[in-house]
């Protein structure tokens, strides 16, 4: 038991002193603190992991085909990348390895949510609160909270989470976020080894684990409803705070995508479009 | 001679003549040199071009004759200009003036003599008469642009790829552009004098010749004319000749006034001054006439020589047909544009546009295509389709998420909005008929709509999408235009037409074809290129994929589509060269460069291969319902009111224009097959032949140079150069220079009767009356003569004798020594200094001879 207590504190200690080399202007934030508590956790059970090291093994990536052959026959608006976007598309962890256009499998709201990868980060849906009282306020390019904006500006920040007034946004560039990245490469390239495929499965078990994928229960579920903040009574977001003023509030509440959808609980339900005009 | 005293030594005529055409090539062809905008366009200075004066040909009316003279107007007029001071003055244009032909002259007068080739001795008035009717007549029937070897084009579009940028310098590198260079190496720089081309090939030179010699009848005007009585047959104004117009009959020069230049070279050379530019004046009295015969006889300055006719008085001349520039016509026009505000045209019946018109609404899919559902509801609201409703064109949509199949469109649905004009509900029903007969119908595919997304990168031919879009009604640039046309709708066509749904759906519709379709002639070509000029593509299009269908059941056109198939079988799946660098060729024609260069007069691709009512049905040349087949090809042409004299059956040649000649092609760009084949067309094979006689020219000449033969008369050009003296000068064998001035031979030709070798001088003894006191006193002279003779010669025999003697004398006395010494060494001495003297003497002229011979050697 000492030895073990023992074994602990130094192992802590020590990624503690290793985890301490940051700049001096980032203070750990909760998904840090949670990724370090994982790190100790048991991994997924055997049939769950080996399935996981097989997606990793084929896991390719798609580069995205441009220019297309032919314009399009509705003239689209135009999909500029924002300075916020460009941003977080350089810093923030997630869209480091998934792009700001992550969603894909549901075919139901995937393009809706990528939609909101313009404004909110992806960790305002994605890191559930748990014990802990989160509050949503504004980031802007350069990674320091504001308090409220002009909503005309929108583009040029990113609503995320924070705790404790720090807010819940890796960096690339941190020294934590660089060591995950090193160890991802570094065992990507031997992913036919078996003893590399275990170590970027538990890796990246680590890295998702503090977020809220893998809860199948629909009843806890934190996520995944629009309904979340898209909601009149008690919703997520204090929008008075974040600068929307009553009528802004009353759309955002009112919300006749949100509400199209949230009739309908499955995901492979057609929907039909008449009803939203109802 | 040095440089300097060279051009001291060229006379002051020359200089003066030199100096106009250097000015004449400033003016006109460094224009082609700084100037940009005149490239692509190959006529020397467009409608001031002189060789538009070709504006007749069979089949044309008397009111056509104004229109087309209205093209050609600057052109005509300045032709007729030259040709009045031709018939005045002599043709001072083409040696005074002309560019074209002055331009060679003067780098071919920079090249000795020896190493160019003699021309000048052909025969030229066949040749050239020959070529001009050929020109005129044959050619165009059968389809040849002769214009593209005249020195109009040549020269100017020789300056002018200088400034075109790399198309520029790229024409020199095609069939086109080598031939045009070798011709001018061969006729212009190579060519004795230079003016090859002028006397050849030049069709202005023709009527100016043929004005040039009517006009030359007449005493007034001035022509380069010979004093019969005063040339003594030196050759030397033959030799100057720069066109080769003296001949050298019976020993007198003879000018063809059909080839003569007036450019004053055998005036100024001439020592005898026999021959001058001048009129001739009226005979006036000679000073004094004696037995019939005149004495200090006047001048006569023939212009014309006969020997064997001689006729007076104006001769009747068969004039022809001669078009004079007229008027003007002036093209009023204009179109009065009214502007509509485009507003928003419909609600959203079924709502889409709740979701769709959320910005950014995208997911990436499997194959990594960003699949883009947001849409710019205003821009739709405002574009072509902005009145119909989202299910009208999507008609399968009914739940969300849209199953894929039921997302695409068929372009050939019909939809709820009304076609005003027809009532019934619109289509491009008819449109995709066309099109699944066109070339292009492997765009449609199954259900005419797989092959209709963005996604689809790897189509092989063009689905609808490709060329057309759903723009808005009034693009941006043109908005405020719009704008200001439409505050005139409101009264003039608002007086009638009210309300506003007339205002917002029809006059829009109705002034967007007003102000133009969205398409200009620029977009077209883009548009087409954008496979065409793509040579990965293109050449692994497969363009034998479909069985032509026979439209109607006629048996001539079923014939038509059986050799149609059997062309393409034999011509393979892929494309041949032709086709591959269609859109190449064709950026290399003027049609394509009057776009480039901004003139709307140009032609874009789809103006011959999608004509008015046939745009969608696009198909191969071979295909008799082609616009571009051969049957219809004049049809196409007279289209639009482009070329309306195509349809005439004598107008084939404008037909045969080949505008995807790859021959225009740059050679350094074109791939290994492409070069062999260039040498199997005309104009390969016309750069081969040309270059091989120019390298057969420069080998001949180097070799001859490198043979060591003493010339002692004047080296002519050592190609020719034997022929010129054969039948120019009328001299057999090697010409000797003339030192000499020949003064005694002077009175023997005059007037002599070269066949009988009578004469009718009274002076000479065969003329003398012969009486007995006359004969006598011949005879006595006779004998005096030759007794003075014969003892001139018994004195010189005798001096000899003595001087012999003398001399062996003086040598016996020298070797005794008894004489007087003083006397002998005085007179020793004189023997010595004489003998001294006298090999002096022999040793100088030896000296001198061997100079002289070396000099010779030299030369």
């Amino acid at each position: 038991m000492k030895h073990f207590l023992f074994k602990t504190t130094i192992l802590c200690l020590c990624s503690l002193f290793f985890f301490n080399h940051v700049t001096a202007n980032e203070a750990v934030n909760l998904y840090q603190q949670r990724y370090l508590e994982k790190e100790q956790k048991t991994p997924l059970e055997t049939n769950a992991f080996e399935q996981l090291k097989m997606n990793l093994s084929k896991v390719k990536a798609v580069e995205p085909i441009t220019p297309l052959a032919l314009s399009p026959f509705h003239f689209q608006s135009s999909n500029k990348v924002t300075p916020i976007l460009e941003q977080s598309a350089k810093t923030t962890f997630c869209v480091g390895c998934h792009s700001t256009k992550a969603h894909k499998k549901s075919a139901k709201v995937r393009s809706f949510l990528n939609m909101h990868t313009k404004t909110i980060g992806c960790q305002t849906c994605h890191f559930p609160q748990k014990s802990q009282t989160l509050s949503y306020q504004w980031q802007n390019a350069s990674g320091d909270l504001v308090k409220s904006i002009d909503l005309a500006h929108k583009s040029e920040y990113l609503l995320v989470p924070t705790y404790q007034g720090v807010a819940i946004n890796t960096h690339i560039d941190s020294g934590f976020g660089k060591k995950i990245i090193d160890l991802w490469q570094k065992n990507q390239k031997h992913l036919h080894q078996d003893q590399y495929l275990t170590k970027q499965a538990l890796l990246w078990q680590n890295i998702h684990q503090g977020l809220e994928l893998f809860n199948k229960n629909p009843q806890t579920r934190q996520i995944k409803k629009c309904s979340h903040c898209h909601q009149q009574t008690a919703p997520k977001l204090d929008l008075a705070k974040l600068g929307a003023d009553k009528q802004r509030q009353q759309a955002f509440e009112q919300n006749i995508i949100a509400r199209f959808f949230s009739r309908y609980a499955k995901d492979d339900e057609r929907i039909n479009l008449i009803e939203l005009l109802n | 001679m040095s440089p300097v005293n060279k051009i001291r030594a060229i006379p002051g005529m020359q200089k003066y003549r030199y100096l106009w055409i250097i000015l004449s090539c400033a003016l006109f062809l460094s224009p082609f040199l700084i100037i940009p905008s005149l490239v692509g366009n190959t006529d020397m200075c467009g409608k001031l071009c002189m060789r538009r004066f070709y504006l007749y040909f069979p089949g044309m009316e008397s009111g056509d004759v104004f229109m087309q003279m209205q093209v050609a107007l600057y052109g005509v007029i300045g032709l007729f200009i030259i040709l009045l001071t031709t018939f005045f003055f002599g043709r001072i244009w083409c040696s005074f003036l002309c560019p074209m032909g002055g331009l060679p002259e003067l780098v071919s007068r920079v090249i000795p003599d020896k190493w160019k080739i003699e021309y000048r001795s052909l025969p030229q008035v066949p040749i050239r008469y020959g070529y001009f009717a050929t020109y005129l007549v044959l050619m165009p029937m059968l389809g040849i642009s002769a214009c593209t070897l005249c020195n109009f084009i040549t020269i100017p579009r020789l300056f002018e790829s200088f400034s075109g940028g790399l198309m520029g310098i790229a024409f020199i590198f095609s069939s086109v552009g080598f031939v045009n260079l070798l011709l001018l190496f061969l006729l212009g720089f190579f060519a004795n004098k230079g003016r090859a081309y002028c006397q050849f090939l030049c069709p202005i030179g023709a009527i100016d010749g043929v004005v040039n010699r009517m006009g030359s009848r007449f005493k007034f005007t001035h022509r380069i004319r010979v004093e019969r009585d005063r040339c003594s047959g030196c050759n030397v104004c033959a030799r100057k000749c720069m066109t080769g117009a003296i001949k050298m009959v019976d020993k007198i020069a003879v000018v063809d006034q059909l080839s003569c230049m007036s450019c004053h070279e055998c005036v100024d050379v001439c020592d005898w001054d026999a021959i001058k530019w001048t009129n001739a004046p009226k005979a006036q009295q000679p000073k004094r006439v004696k037995r019939d015969v005149e004495i200090h006889p006047l001048p006569m300055w023939t212009s014309v020589y006969h020997p064997h006719k001689q006729k007076k008085g104006l001769k009747k001349v068969n004039w022809g047909r001669i078009i004079a520039g007229a008027l003007f016509a002036i093209i009023v026009g204009g179109v009065s544009i009214s502007q509509a505000f485009a507003n928003e045209r419909n609600s959203d019946p079924d709502g889409c546009l709740i979701c769709h018109a959320l910005p950014d609404l995208n997911f990436i899919d499997q194959q990594g295509q960003l699949r883009n559902a947001s849409i710019n509801s205003k821009h739709y609201l405002s574009s072509l389709h902005g009145s119909i409703a989202c299910t009208d064109c999507h008609q399968n949509l009914k739940y969300y998420p849209h199953k894929p199949e039921n997302i695409a469109v068929d372009c050939a649905t019909s939809c709820h909005l009304d076609e005003p004009s027809k009532g019934e509900a619109y289509s491009h029903k008819e449109v995709t008929k066309e099109f699944q007969q066109s070339i292009h119908n492997q765009g449609w595919s199954k259900g005419f709509t797989a092959k209709n997304r963005p996604q689809d990168n790897d189509q092989a031919s063009p689905s609808c999408r490709f060329c057309h879009s759903n723009t808005s009604y009034i693009p941006d640039d043109l908005i405020t235009k719009f704008k200001d046309t439409f505050a005139h709708t409101e009264t003039e066509c608002g007086s009638c037409h009210q309300g506003e749904v007339w205002l917002n759906q029809f006059s829009g519709h109705i002034l967007r074809r007003l102000i133009g379709a969205r398409w200009s002639k620029t977009d077209e070509i883009a548009m087409c290129n954008d496979c065409h000029d793509n040579q990965e593509r293109i050449s692994q299009t497969k363009r034998h994929q479909y069985q032509a269908q026979a439209v109607t059941s006629s048996p001539n056109e079923e014939a038509h589509i059986e050799a149609f198939k059997n062309h393409y079988a034999k011509e393979g799946k892929i494309g041949g060269d032709r086709f591959n660098l269609a859109s190449k060729s064709y950026a290399m024609s003027l049609h394509s460069r009057l776009i480039t260069a901004g003139v709307e007069a140009g032609v874009s691709c789809l103006q011959c291969h999608a004509p008015d009512g046939f745009n969608h049905g696009i198909q191969s040349q071979y295909d008799p319902r082609s616009p571009t087949h051969q049957a219809n090809l004049a049809k196409t042409c007279a289209s639009a009111n482009c070329h309306a004299f195509s349809e005439h059956p004598d107008n084939q040649g404008f037909i045969n224009t080949d505008l995807h000649s790859v021959d225009t092609l740059n050679w350094l760009k074109v791939p290994q097959s492409l070069l062999i084949r260039m040498i199997n067309t005309p104009w390969g094979m016309a750069t081969l032949v040309l270059a091989t006689l120019l390298i057969f020219t420069l080998l001949v000449n180097i070799f001859m140079a490198m043979r060591k033969n003493a010339t002692k008369g004047i080296q002519g050009a050592y190609i020719g150069g034997d022929a010129f003296d054969k039948h120019i000068l009328n001299l057999k064998g090697k010409t000797k220079k003339p030192t000499t001035r020949p003064i005694k031979n002077v009175n023997k030709t005059k007037r002599e009767n070269p066949k009988t070798k009578e004469t009718n001088c009274p002076l000479t003894t065969q003329n003398k009356v012969q009486t007995s006191k006359t004969k006598a006193t011949d005879e006595q002279r006779k004998a005096a003569i030759a007794k003075a003779k014969a003892k001139k010669l018994a004195k010189e025999k005798v001096k000899i004798v003595a001087d012999n003697e003398e001399i062996s004398d003086q040598a016996d006395n020298k070797s005794t020594s008894e004489m007087p010494k003083s006397s002998v060494d005085a007179e020793a001495e004189k023997l010595a200094r004489k003998k001294a003297a006298i090999e002096k003497a022999k040793a100088k002229k030896l000296a001198r001879e061997a100079a002289a011979q070396k000099q010779q050697e030299n030369k």
